[in-house]
């Protein structure tokens, strides 16, 4: 179960990551127009009024592109024998519980707590905020952070299994691909998207 | 199976072959004789290679076998190379 969760890019061939990844990336973009989701980034999630399934899928596309771009360079670095589609894996399965966190919108609970609690920078209203809404952001909040740590821990195992990588010179390099990934997709995806 | 050892257990240096003996005529060879590279690796390595030589060295079929992925499979076998290759040295 931990090698399912964690670690699947030891185990599993290619074929069943590509079919996983393909298919779940497909479901993600489902859900996020479902639940006003987009990953308008590749460490972002944000409930927005309203959205496509087109618009969540190239969302994700440009996320996936900055990904394994970054990484695949950082990886042929340290390894030279490093294969594309192993880092295209990577990044495909390791965002599948980014996409499970659409569904703390449903209902648009997420969008009407955290409209609530804009409240907050108007101090006039603050006595209308709701302790509800309060504690449900709070606990979206937590539970991001667990599902972003089971993000990086896969894309870092995908990563690591990819190019064999060894000592800290590649968390180093991991590290840095993710922050240009970041910064690149948001470029893109705000001026094509 | 008993297994060999490579490794001193005291010093953990590499072990020296220095009797070697006949089980048919109980005849006794004496002298000191480095192992060969291949016995120096762990069983596991060694069973490693002898599947992948079995499989005509094909990693996608040793990978089916085992059950693993293929770079998993390849970066065993790397680090087998990198073994065998500070061996030698």
């Amino acid at each position: 179960m931990k090698t399912i969760l964690f670690r699947p890019f030891e185990r599993y061939s290619e074929k069943t990551l590509v079919i996983v990844g393909v298919a779940f990336t497909l479901i993600g973009s489902l859900l996020g127009a479902a639940f006003q989701g987009r990953f308008d980034g590749v460490l972002d999630m944000h409930f927005v009024p309203s959205t496509s399934f087109y618009q969540v899928l190239i969302d994700n596309a440009i996320n996936i592109f900055c990904l394994v771009l970054f990484l695949f360079l950082s990886a042929k670095y340290i390894n030279n024998k490093t294969r594309l589609i192993d880092i295209l894996t990577a990044a495909m399965v390791a965002r599948i519980p980014y996409y499970f966190m659409v569904f703390g919108n449903i209902n648009n609970t997420m969008s009407k707590a955290s409209e609530e609690i804009m409240q907050l920078v108007n101090p006039e209203m603050i006595e209308q905020v709701g302790t509800s809404s309060l504690l449900l952001v709070i606990g979206f909040g937590l539970i991001s952070i667990v599902f972003l740590i089971w993000y990086i821990a896969l894309l870092y195992n995908g990563f690591k299994v990819a190019s064999n990588a060894k000592g800290n010179t590649p968390i180093a390099l991991f590290i840095l691909s993710i922050l240009l990934a970041e910064v690149l997709s948001k470029v893109l995806i705000h001026y094509l998207n | 199976m008993k297994k060999l050892p490579v490794v001193c257990p005291s010093c953990e240096k590499t072990l020296m072959v220095s009797q070697l003996s006949c089980s048919n005529c109980d005849t006794v060879i004496s002298g000191s004789y480095s192992l060969p590279i291949l016995l120096q690796l762990s069983p596991e390595d060694q069973d490693f290679i002898f599947e992948f030589f079995l499989l005509s060295g094909s990693l996608k079929d040793i990978a089916k076998k085992i059950g693993k992925s293929y770079p998993t499979v390849r970066n065993r076998l790397d680090d087998i190379i990198e073994k065998i290759n500070e061996l030698q040295k």
